[in-house]
């Protein structure tokens, strides 16, 4: 009677083991293949204008996106709600424009250039997967760079925000 | 006291004048020399630069920290294969202005960069915007950005809240 209940017991207690085993190595897997993306999200860069009266707040995300798409994105709120999309401001065509460069394990892939809103619009992004993915997991980032259209020194012309780097991405 | 004939004076007050320029000669020799070839040290030391890929750690934190990138870096083609090598300055964010601002003139400023060889100093070919590694010989598209044809799939999108 005592030896059916060891064995029972032992029966038992293998299977709760063999049930969480598998579990953790299905998570495991889960993890290392899971294919996401990292961004920067909105970050605040460049105050611009003034737009007849109104100056402007400029926010660039960094993205790298499943699967390896570079991509930059230019949002334009009004001033001063710095990157609050509740305050979104329409842009004239081509006045925002965005540039993504692409790398992998830290070697140059290249850029997609920059592009330009074709029509009125508060936000404008830019994409391209610019890296190839080989086997084996490789580490891309995008460094997005926007540029506005802006009265400055006296005179209209482009510039550029800063230059963002998304957070890393393993594929 | 001794009286030296006037000859021997001479004599020896001439080797004296003269070993005593010839040291001057080798010690101003010596000191332009050594600078010379410090400088030359210097110089060569200054004109290596550095290869190599970008550490992640220079990604970090949101800006592309200059000081960790190296003078110049692997530029792939759309294959991941090694072409060439991309000068730093080519890559990094536009430089800011006095005013905090870096200035372009016109939409299509953003020009190709070249690439080089092995040696550095050579261009094997550019990085075109949009398009990818073009290898010397090959004409680059004319405005240098194809804003309405890119050979690589480009999306753009109006985003927004």
């Amino acid at each position: 009677m005592r030896m059916r209940m060891r064995v029972r017991l032992f029966l038992v207690l293998g299977g709760v083991l063999t049930v969480l085993l598998t579990s953790t190595a299905l998570a495991v897997v889960t993890e290392t293949t899971a294919q996401a993306t990292a961004s920067t999200g909105y970050i605040y860069e460049l105050t611009t204008g003034p737009y007849g009266s109104t100056y402007i707040d400029n926010c660039v995300d960094s993205v790298i996106a499943n699967v390896a798409q570079n991509r930059a994105y230019i949002e334009s709120n009004t001033d001063p709600h710095r990157c609050n999309t509740s305050y979104a401001y329409n842009m004239p065509g081509g006045y925002i424009g965005a540039n993504a460069d692409g790398y992998i394990n830290g070697s140059y892939c290249g850029s997609t250039g920059f592009y330009y809103n074709s029509g009125p619009a508060s936000g404008f992004g830019v994409g391209a997967q610019l890296c190839s993915n080989p086997a084996g997991s490789q580490v891309f980032d995008t460094v997005a760079t926007g540029t506005i259209w802006d009265y400055v020194y006296s005179t209209w012309q482009y510039v550029y925000t800063n230059s963002l780097t998304s957070p890393n991405q393993n594929y | 006291m001794r009286v030296l004939p006037r000859g021997v004076l001479h004599y020896r007050q001439g080797t004296w004048i003269g070993l005593s320029a010839f040291s001057l000669a080798v010690l101003v020799g010596a000191t332009i020399g050594g600078g010379l070839f410090s400088s030359a040290a210097s110089a060569s030391h200054r004109a290596a630069p550095s290869v190599g890929r970008i550490p992640q750690s220079a990604f970090q934190n949101g800006h592309l920290n200059p000081s960790l990138v190296p003078d110049f870096v692997p530029a792939l083609n759309r294959q991941g294969n090694v072409i060439g090598y991309v000068s730093k300055s080519d890559i990094l964010p536009p430089a800011t202005g006095p005013g905090g601002f870096a200035l372009h003139a016109s939409p299509a400023s953003t020009g190709a960069i070249p690439v080089y060889d092995r040696s550095l100093t050579h261009v094997v070919g550019h990085m075109v915007p949009g398009i990818g590694f073009v290898p010397v010989g090959t004409p680059i598209p004319r405005g240098e950005i194809p804003a309405d044809s890119p050979t690589v799939t480009t999306t753009t999108e109006v985003a927004g809240p």
